[in-house]
């Protein structure tokens, strides 16, 4: 006699369901794993131009006070970025890209990353061992020629600066390179050899003169009032950028026209630099509060 | 002839996963380089500086360009003929000591 229920049932075609399911989960997943890939290499780009153009920015505008005009440079093709522009102290820019989904969804949206830069005034940097009166910059700046002359001997002919001993002087140091921040006095070396500074002034290790080199000013009337002549300590009040075209020290020169002597005859000024005061912008130091004398540092905030 | 292809995706997914690991690395490898060659200083290895390097003094108004080079470890897709390359480059561009 037959049972009306059997326990034998058909599996046949099992399988083909458990194939079809892995599949369509592994063909997924390799859209997914394709997607989310072109994403993130994508958003990563983003980030790249972003940094690099919010550093122009703010390198441009901390020279120029405006952003260039074109900046297509930083970024990959199919990129675009928001209009640059020069904000208090800091340049913030969205680099954006159109990403499609290969597989899962099309017109999957964009993807964008931001960069903010920020410039500000150096307030503390490792700077060459001389320092410079805040009357010679501002002489410097309103002499209305690309070079001015800096005399260390006092009195100094051409220099309308009042402050001694002259128009720069010697840091303590033991090398090239002192650090010293704005607001902080600096220790300075009076009558020691100035010869050691020509090195540093040459820069063996660089191309040979005209090159820049970051001195700090200091205030001459407080320093005076101080009674810091010649040895200092130098109130500094910031730093600023000197395009150094020459120089003679005692014979010990860099020629050019400045020849062996400096220009004012062989009793007096026989220590001067030649150069001039420069916009100029850095990496090196701390940014903080300082008088501006034109260096600025620009740095990457987030 | 299903567990093959099945096989074949699964390992694609493996390789193109590292693909783009690698693609993601060459990327911040480039960043780094341009960053370095922006400032003067050395270039981390794998990476090489395209045309003009900064003048020294770096000059602001200038531009310096850096290619980074990574190696493909895992390429091929068993029974497909390589679609990767053997090598990932990425360029970055940054503005000269800023």
């Amino acid at each position: 006699m037959r049972r009306l229920t059997t326990t034998d049932r058909d599996d046949r075609g099992g399988a083909t369901i458990f194939i079809i399911v892995a599949l369509t989960a592994v063909i997924v997943g390799a859209g997914l794993a394709i997607d989310v890939g072109q994403y993130v290499t994508s958003a990563r780009s983003a980030q790249n131009t972003a940094d690099a153009t919010a550093l122009a920015v703010a390198t441009d505008c901390a020279l120029t006070g405006t952003p260039n005009a074109d900046y297509s440079a930083y970024r990959k093709p199919g990129q675009t970025i928001s209009a640059p522009a020069c904000g208090s102290g800091q340049a913030t820019i969205t680099a954006t890209k159109d990403v499609d989904g290969l597989f899962l969804q099309q017109s999957a949206g964009a993807v964008d990353r931001t960069a903010t830069a920020r410039w500000d005034t150096l307030a503390t940097a490792n700077v060459l061992p001389i320092v410079i009166a805040d009357c010679e910059y501002t002489r410097g700046l309103s002499n209305g020629s690309s070079d001015i002359i800096l005399y260390l001997d006092d009195p100094k002919p051409q220099s309308g600066c009042s402050s001694l001993p002259g128009g720069f002087s010697q840091l303590l140091a033991d090398g090239c390179s002192v650090q010293v921040s704005a607001g902080s006095p600096a220790p300075g070396q009076p009558g020691g050899a100035l010869q050691k500074v020509v090195p540093c002034i040459t820069n063996p290790n660089s191309p040979a003169l005209p090159h820049d080199v970051l001195i700090p000013i200091y205030n001459a009337s407080a320093c005076e009032a101080a009674g810091c002549k010649g040895k200092g300590p130098y109130p500094i009040l910031g730093i600023a950028a000197l395009h150094v075209t020459g120089y003679s020290f005692n014979g010990n020169s860099y020629a050019g026209s400045l020849g062996k002597k400096c220009p004012d005859g062989k009793d007096r000024g026989r220590y001067c630099i030649r150069g001039e005061f420069i916009d100029y912008t850095t990496t090196q130091g701390t940014p903080g509060p300082s008088t501006d004398f034109g260096v600025t540092q620009v740095y990457l905030y987030s | 002839m299903a567990v093959p292809v099945l096989i074949m995706l699964i390992i694609g997914v493996v390789v193109l996963g590292n693909a783009l690991s690698v693609k993601t690395q060459t990327m911040g490898l480039a960043r780094d380089g341009a960053r370095a060659a922006a400032l003067g200083q050395a270039l981390p290895a794998g990476t090489s500086i395209v045309g003009a390097a900064c003048p020294n003094p770096a000059d602001p108004t200038d531009s310096v360009t850096v290619e980074a080079t990574k190696t493909l470890s895992l390429r091929s897709i068993p029974f497909l003929p390589a679609v990767l390359p053997d090598t990932i480059e990425e360029t970055v561009t940054m503005r000269c000591g800023g």
